[in-house]
C-alpha cells in the first residue's frame, strides 16, 4: 500500500458525532498542539489585520540613524534604513500572511479540481492528468520560481500565481485518491443509479466528503507558501514595494547586518516566520493524523521531496 | 549499523578538525591578522597581497568581458601606452615618448625595447600593431569592445621593434585617455585564433595553455570567475617589478563574507567597504581606511524621448526642475551613502576636473518652492490628491530599479516619500540589468514605455564617454535616457576634435549646460570609495581607482 | 506473482518520457522569456549588422519551430550550447559547480541521518516523555525555520567560536603555498561543515519522524518480546531489529531527497558565497545567462527523475508488498 492513498475511517466517526463543537473540543484535547497552534494563528491573523492601527511608527518612516540599537522607544532596533523593525514586524505579518493563504489557496482550487476530475471520473482522463502531475512533481521549485520571478516580474500576485502551480500536485495526489474512495461508496452508487449529474454528486456528496482532508491540506500548504516567499524575498526576487518578513531578512543580509552585529535586524523576522510556520504545522498536521492515521510519511517530507508515491493499487473492494 | 558508526566517526573528526583548526590560515609573507604598528618604511620583498571584491570579473578575454574587476585585471598584466598618474594625470607606460602630427592626425610613439611577454617573447610594437589592426578591422563585430578605445582609427604601423605609428581619420582631442584602456595583445598568441570573420576572438580563452601570457607586471596565473584569481609577477615586466610576489583577488558574494575575512586575516584589503560600515573600521587600529573621490554616481533618467505617447508632463522641463528641487540628498547620503558621498548635479564629477561645471548648482531640497512651480505651471491636484496633466495624464509614474545598485531600495523609499508631497506617486518594478536596460529601450529600442529609472555610473576620468552616453546615435546603444538632440550632438563632435584644452573646457562646459536644461537625468549623489588595508601593508595611500589606473606596485609593499 | 520486470520497465519508460518532457519545456520556458541575446549586447560599436550576424549565429532568426528542432538535435548530442557570459560550453561550466555542491549535500544528508536516528530512537524509547516531545518538537522548528535565516544564525553564532571559515569552498592562498594533500583536504572540510550543517539540521526532523515510529511499531511486536525475554541487551534489540524496520523508508527518502537538495541548495549558497549549483543558478539567472540556465534546468530534472527512479526501483526491491 502506498503512503498516501490510505483510506479515511475515523472521518465517518466524526460524521456520527454529536455536535460539531464537541468533536472540535474533543480534537482538540487528543491533540494539545493544535489547541496551542490554533491560539498562536489567530494571535498573528489579529496582528496582521489589526496591527497596522497600532503600530508605533510608520511603515517608511525614519526614525534614527541606520541600525539603531534597540531601546526603551525601539525595543527592537532599527533597520537599515532607520525604520522601527517592530513596526515593520507588524506590517510585515500582513503580508506575509496573505501569501501564504493566497497561495495556498490557489494551490487547493487547482490541485482540488484536478484531484476530484482525475478521481471521479477515472481512465484516460486520470492517467493524463496524473501524468501531467508526475511531470510537475520533479520541477526543481525554487529553482522554477526564481526563473519565473525574474523573468516575469517581481509582484506579489507573480508568487502567489507561482506557488499554486507548483504546489497543486500535492492536493491533486491526496484529492484524487480520497475521491475514488468516496465514489465507490453506496450512497454515490445509489445517486448514480437514481440519474443525479455528475455535478450535483460531485458537489452534494463527494466534496463535503472530503472537504475536512481538502482543508488540512491547505493549511498545511500555508505553512509551505510562507516559507517559499521567505525564501524568494531573500534572493531579492519579491515584491519591491511591500515589505514581508522575508524581505526584512533580505535587507539586513545585503546591507551587511552580519559585521555591523545589527543581529535586531535578522533575528525577529526569522523567529516569527519560524513561529507561525510551526504554528501551521502543528495545526494542519493534528487535522492530517486524526482524519488519516495511516499516513506512514511525515508530513515534513512533502516539502522537499514532494513524495511521489508508488503505482497506486486501488483499494480492495 | 555500520554506517551509523562510520557516520559518528565522521563527525568527531568533523568536530575535532574544527576545534584544532587555527583562526587565520598561515600563508608566505604577508597576511596573517595584522597587529598594530605603523609604515616603518622599511620594506619587505615578496609577499602575495591578497585582496577582497564583491563585484566579479566576468572573463579574462578582453572582447568578451565588461566588469570593472575585468579592467583590473587586463591594465595589470597587459601593456598599454599611457597610465594614469596618482593625480589623474596622463604619463607614459610601455611609451615612452610621442609626437603629433602638425594635423594632429598621426601619432607617433616610443616604446620601451626590454619587455618580455611571461612566455619569455618580447613585447614589441608590431604586438601593438597587430591588435590596433584587428579592432579596426573587427571593431563593428567581434572586437567591439575594444573599439572605442582606438575609435577613429585607420592604421597602425611597426616600423621597427620600439615605434609606433597610428593614424587617425580626424584630429581626436581625447587619443591619450583613450589608448589608457587600449590593451596590447600577444600577436603570437591571438593571431592563430582569430578564425573565420574575426569569430575565434569571442571564444577565445586567454587561460587555455594553463597560464595567461601577459606582458604587464603581472601576468593571470589561475583565474576564477566567482572564486580566486591570481596575478604573478612577470620576470619581463619593461618597468620597475613591483615589491610582491603575486596579487590575489578574491571575489565574496557579500560585504559580509568579505569582511569577515579581512577581519580573519585572510585578506589584507578590500576594493570597496560597504558605507554601513566604514565608521566601525575606521575605528580599528589595525586597519587603515582610505576616503577618496569616486565617479561612481548615483542618477535618475528620465525618459525624454520627445516621440513618446505616455505621460508627455515628464517631457516639460518645469516638472523636471520641480522634480529636482524635491530630491533631498542630505538623507539620500545619509542613509543610503551613510554619509559618505557628495551632492552632485552634473554627469560629470571632480575627478574629471576642469571639465565638471562647477557653475551648476546643486538644487536646495525645497519642496514649497517645487510644489509652487508645478502649481505655476497649471498641473492641477485630483481628488486623490495626485497631480493631473492637462492631457489628462496622471503623475503616477513606474520607477525601473535594477537589483544590482546597492542602496537601490532605500533610494526608491526615500524619494517616494519626498515626491509624495509634491502629488506625485512612484512605484517600483525592480528588474535584474539587462532586464532594466531592455525596459528602458522598450518596445525595440524606441524608449516609448519607460517613465524614470534609478541607476548609477561609474565614469572615466576623460570626459567623452560620459558625455557620450545621451548621444542620438547610442539611442539602442549606450542610452538609457531616449535623449536626442542634434545641438548637443554638434557640439560633442566639436570637442572631440578641439585639441586646445581651454577651448575644449569651454564646449564641455556648455554641452552641460544644454544638459542641465533638458534633464536627461536627475543627479544624485557621487559616492565616495571606501577601501580598507592591513596596517602590516604600507605604501597604499590612495583607495583603489577600480581599473582607472595601474595600482602602483612599486610602492606597495609589505613593512620589514 | 511480482512481475519484476514490467514493474521496472515502465518505470523505465516513464523516467524517459518524462526527461523527453523536461528538454522540450525547457525550451518553452525559456524562449517564451522577454528579451533575447542580442537584446542584452551594449557595445557602443556595434553594428545593427553585427546584431544580425549574431542573431543568426544564436538560430535566433529561423522560426521557433526549426528553433526547436535544432535546440533538439544539440541537446540529445550533448551540447548544451556556450555561456552567454564566458562563452564556453555549458557542460564545462557546470560542471566544477556540481563537483563542489556534491560533497557538501552528502555530508549534510549524513548529518541529518544521524541526528534523525539518534533523535528517532531516543524519542521512540522514552516515548511520551519529555526526552520524545522535545526532539520531535526540536525537528519540527528546524525544519520550521527559514533556511537563509538559519545559514545566517550560523554565521552569526558558531562560526566565531569554532573559527569556521563562512565563504567560499577552500582557502583561495593555500594552493598557492603548496601544502600536503591531508591539509587541503582539512581546510576543504572547514569550509563545507557550515553549510552541511545547516541542511543537516533543516531536514533532520523527517528522519526523526521515520524512526521513531518504526520503532515504536516495531518495539510492540512479539519478537521484541522474544528477544528482550531472551535477555538481549536495549543496544542490540534496537539496532538489530527496530531500526531495520527504518531502513527501508530512510533510504528511500535519502534518494528523493538528494535529487532536491541538489537544486535547493540556493538559499544555502547564497549565504556562504559556495561557488556550487545553487549559486551558479542563482547567477545566471541575474546574468540572464539562457543556455545556463537551460542547462542547469534540464540537469537538476534528470537527477530528481533519476533519483525518483531509482527509489521505485528501491521500495520495490525491498517491499515484498509491492505488487503490479
Amino acid at each position: 500500500m502506498s503512503f498516501i492513498d490510505a483510506p479515511m475511517t475515523p472521518l465517518d466517526e466524526v460524521r456520527k458525532s454529536p455536535s460539531r463543537l464537541r468533536s472540535l473540543l474533543s480534537f482538540m484535547r487528543k491533540h494539545p498542539q493544535a489547541a496551542i497552534g490554533f491560539v498562536i494563528l489567530m494571535a498573528f491573523v489579529f496582528i496582521a489585520i489589526f496591527g497596522p492601527y497600532f503600530a508605533p511608527y510608520g511603515e517608511r518612516e525614519q526614525v534614527g540613524p541606520i541600525f539603531g540599537t534597540p531601546s526603551g522607544a525601539h525595543p527592537l532596533g532599527l533597520d537599515d534604513g532607520g525604520i522601527d523593525i517592530l513596526s515593520l514586524l507588524i506590517y510585515g505579518a500582513r503580508v506575509t500572511l496573505i501569501v501564504g493563504f493566497a497561495g495556498a489557496v490557489v494551490a487547493m482550487l487547482v490541485g482540488g479540481s484536478i484531484g476530484i476530475i482525475s478521481g471521479y471520473f477515472g481512465g484516460k482522463i486520470d492517467n493524463a492528468l496524473m501524468r501531467t502531475t508526475d511531470y510537475f512533481l520533479v520541477l526543481p521549485d525554487l529553482v522554477l520560481m526564481i526563473v519565473v520571478a525574474s523573468i516575469w516580474g517581481r509582484s506579489l500576485r507573480n508568487i502567489i500565481i507561482i506557488i499554486g502551480l507548483i504546489y497543486w500536485t500535492f492536493m491533486a495526489r491526496l484529492i484524487r485518491s480520497q475521491v475514488k474512495v468516496v465514489r465507490e461508496r453506496a450512497y454515490v452508487k445509489r445517486a448514480q443509479a437514481l440519474g443525479a449529474t455528475h455535478t450535483r454528486i460531485i458537489f452534494r456528496h463527494v466534496i463535503p466528503q472530503i472537504a475536512p482532508l481538502l482543508l488540512a491540506q491547505t493549511v498545511l500548504m500555508v505553512a509551505l507558501a510562507i516559507f517559499l516567499e521567505t525564501a524568494i524575498s531573500f534572493l531579492g526576487l519579491g515584491d519591491p514595494s511591500v515589505t514581508s518578513w522575508g524581505k526584512m531578512i533580505e535587507n539586513a543580509f545585503s546591507r551587511s547586518a552580519i559585521s555591523y552585529g545589527a543581529w535586531w535586524a535578522i533575528a525577529p523576522p526569522g523567529i516569527a516566520v519560524a513561529i507561525v510556520i510551526m504554528a501551521f504545522n502543528m495545526v494542519g498536521t493534528a487535522a492530517e493524523d486524526s482524519l488519516n492515521p495511516r499516513l506512514r510519511v511525515s508530513h515534513l517530507a512533502r516539502r522537499h521531496f514532494r513524495l511521489r508515491p508508488l503505482p497506486d493499487k486501488e483499494p480492495p473492494k | 549499523m555500520r554506517k551509523l558508526l562510520v557516520g559518528i566517526i565522521l563527525i568527531a573528526v568533523v568536530a575535532l578538525v574544527a576545534a584544532c583548526g587555527g583562526g587565520a590560515s598561515t600563508t608566505p609573507g604577508g597576511g596573517g591578522s595584522a597587529t598594530g604598528g605603523a609604515d616603518t618604511g622599511a620594506i619587505k620583498e615578496g609577499g602575495i597581497f591578497r585582496l577582497g571584491t564583491i563585484s566579479n570579473p566576468d572573463s579574462i578575454n578582453p572582447f568578451v568581458g565588461f566588469s570593472s574587476l575585468s579592467y583590473i585585471l587586463w591594465t595589470e598584466t597587459y601593456p598599454t601606452l599611457v597610465q594614469y598618474d596618482q593625480n589623474y594625470k596622463i604619463i607614459g607606460d610601455w611609451a615612452d615618448s610621442w609626437t603629433t602630427s602638425s594635423d594632429g592626425k598621426v601619432w607617433t610613439f616610443k616604446v620601451k625595447p626590454n619587455g618580455k611577454w611571461s612566455d619569455g617573447k618580447p613585447i614589441t610594437a608590431a604586438d601593438a600593431a597587430f591588435t590596433g589592426n584587428l579592432v579596426v578591422k573587427y571593431g563593428g563585430g567581434p572586437a567591439a569592445m575594444m573599439a572605442p578605445f582606438v575609435a577613429h582609427s585607420t592604421k597602425f604601423e611597426a616600423p621597427d621593434a620600439t615605434t609606433l605609428v597610428i593614424t587617425y581619420d580626424k584630429a581626436v582631442a581625447n587619443v591619450l585617455p583613450q589608448l589608457q584602456q587600449f590593451f596590447i595583445l600577444p600577436q603570437h598568441v591571438v593571431e592563430p585564433i582569430i578564425g573565420d570573420k574575426g569569430k575565434g576572438l569571442k571564444t577565445w580563452d586567454p587561460m587555455s595553455a594553463g597560464a595567461q601570457v601577459g606582458g604587464g607586471a603581472f601576468f593571470v596565473k589561475t583565474f576564477e570567475k566567482k572564486g580566486t584569481t591570481i596575478i604573478q609577477k612577470n620576470p619581463g615586466y619593461y618597468t620597475t617589478p613591483p615589491h610582491v610576489d603575486a596579487v590575489g583577488l578574491t571575489v565574496y558574494q557579500n560585504a559580509d563574507a568579505m569582511l569577515a575575512a579581512l577581519k580573519g586575516g585572510q585578506l589584507d584589503s578590500v576594493d570597496t567597504m560597504p558605507p554601513t560600515l566604514a565608521k566601525q573600521w575606521s575605528n580599528d587600529p589595525n586597519y587603515t581606511l582610505q576616503i577618496g573621490d569616486s565617479s561612481f554616481t548615483y542618477d535618475i533618467p528620465i525618459n525624454s524621448n520627445q516621440k513618446k505617447t505616455k505621460h508627455r508632463e515628464l517631457l516639460d522641463p518645469k516638472v523636471k526642475n520641480a522634480l529636482d528641487m524635491a530630491v533631498d540628498r542630505k538623507q539620500i547620503i545619509d542613509t543610503v551613502l551613510n554619509g559618505y558621498g557628495t551632492p552632485i548635479s552634473t554627469v560629470l564629477t571632480p575627478l574629471s576636473a576642469p571639465y565638471n561645471n562647477t557653475d551648476i548648482p546643486v538644487p536646495s531640497y525645497d519642496i514649497a518652492a517645487a510644489n509652487k512651480i508645478l502649481d505655476d505651471a497649471g498641473y492641477k491636484r485630483g481628488s486623490d490628491g495626485i497631480r493631473v496633466g492637462p492631457d489628462g495624464s496622471k503623475f503616477d509614474w513606474e520607477v525601473i530599479t535594477p537589483d544590482n545598485v546597492e542602496g537601490i531600495d532605500r533610494l526608491f523609499e526615500i524619494l517616494k516619500t519626498s515626491w509624495a508631497q509634491l502629488g506625485i506617486n512612484i512605484t517600483a518594478n525592480k528588474l535584474d540589468s539587462t532586464a532594466s536596460f531592455n525596459a528602458i529601450g522598450a518596445p525595440d529600442w524606441k524608449y516609448l514605455n519607460f517613465d524614470l529609472a534609478i541607476w548609477d555610473w561609474v565614469g572615466y576620468i576623460d570626459p567623452d564617454f560620459m558625455l557620450s552616453v545621451t548621444l542620438c546615435n547610442q539611442l539602442g546603444g549606450w542610452s538609457d535616457t531616449g535623449y536626442c538632440n542634434p545641438a548637443y550632438d554638434k557640439l560633442y563632435n566639436e570637442q572631440g576634435v578641439t585639441l586646445d584644452p581651454a577651448k575644449r573646457k569651454a564646449i564641455v562646459w556648455q554641452m552641460q549646460d544644454i544638459e542641465n536644461q533638458d534633464h536627461p537625468y536627475i543627479w544624485v549623489a557621487q559616492k565616495k570609495s571606501i577601501s580598507a588595508f592591513g596596517k602590516n601593508w604600507g605604501g597604499l595611500t590612495e583607495p583603489f581607482l577600480l581599473g582607472m589606473s595601474k595600482i602602483p606596485w612599486d610602492i606597495i609593499h609589505q613593512n620589514g | 506473482m511480482r512481475a519484476g520486470w514490467s514493474y521496472v520497465g515502465r518505470r523505465a519508460l516513464f523516467a524517459v518520457i518524462t526527461v523527453f518532457i523536461a528538454i522540450s519545456l525547457n525550451f518553452v520556458l525559456f524562449r517564451l522569456a522577454p528579451g533575447d541575446r542580442t537584446s542584452a549586447l551594449r557595445c557602443q560599436g556595434c553594428t545593427k549588422e553585427f546584431k544580425q550576424q549574431l542573431k543568426a549565429e544564436y538560430g535566433l532568426d529561423k522560426s521557433v519551430p526549426e528553433q526547436y528542432v535544432i535546440y533538439l538535435d544539440q541537446t540529445l548530442h550533448g551540447n548544451l550550447g556556450r555561456s552567454f557570459v564566458t562563452e564556453q560550453p555549458v557542460i564545462s561550466e557546470l560542471w566544477q559547480p556540481i563537483k563542489n555542491t556534491l560533497p557538501m549535500i552528502l555530508l549534510g544528508t549524513i548529518i541529518s541521518i544521524i541526528l534523525g536516528i539518534t533523535t528517532g530512537v531516543v524519542a521512540a524509547w522514552r516515548r511520551n516523555t519529555l526526552a520524545d516531545k522535545g526532539t520531535v518538537w526540536g525537528g519540527l522548528l528546524f525544519y520550521s525555520l527559514p533556511t537563509q535565516w538559519l545559514a545566517l544564525m550560523l554565521i552569526l553564532y558558531l562560526a566565531g567560536p569554532l573559527h569556521l571559515p563562512t565563504s567560499d569552498i577552500a582557502d583561495p592562498y593555500l594552493a598557492y603555498t603548496n601544502p600536503g594533500t591531508w591539509s587541503e583536504l582539512l581546510d576543504r572540510l572547514k569550509h563545507m561543515i557550515l553549510p552541511a550543517a545547516t541542511i543537516g539540521l533543516v531536514l533532520f526532523g523527517e528522519y526523526t519522524l521515520i524512526v521513531r515510529s518504526s520503532m515504536l511499531e516495531a518495539l510492540g511486536e512479539d519478537y521484541i518480546l522474544t528477544a528482550r525475554a531472551k535477555g538481549l541487551s536495549n543496544w542490540e534489540i534496537i539496532h538489530k531489529h527496530a531500526l531495520r524496520n527504518s531502513m527501508l523508508p530512510i533510504v528511500t527518502l535519502v534518494f528523493l531527497s538528494l535529487g532536491f537538495i541538489f537544486g535547493g541548495t540556493i538559499l544555502i549558497e547564497t549565504v556562504f558565497n559556495y561557488p556550487g549549483i545553487g549559486l551558479q543558478i542563482y547567477q545566471s539567472v541575474g546574468d540572464r545567462d539562457y543556455p545556463m540556465l537551460q542547462g542547469a534546468f534540464l540537469l537538476l530534472t534528470v537527477v530528481i527523475i533519476l533519483m525518483n527512479f531509482l527509489a521505485d526501483l528501491l521500495y520495490f526491491k525491498l517491499d515484498p508488498r509491492v505488487t503490479e
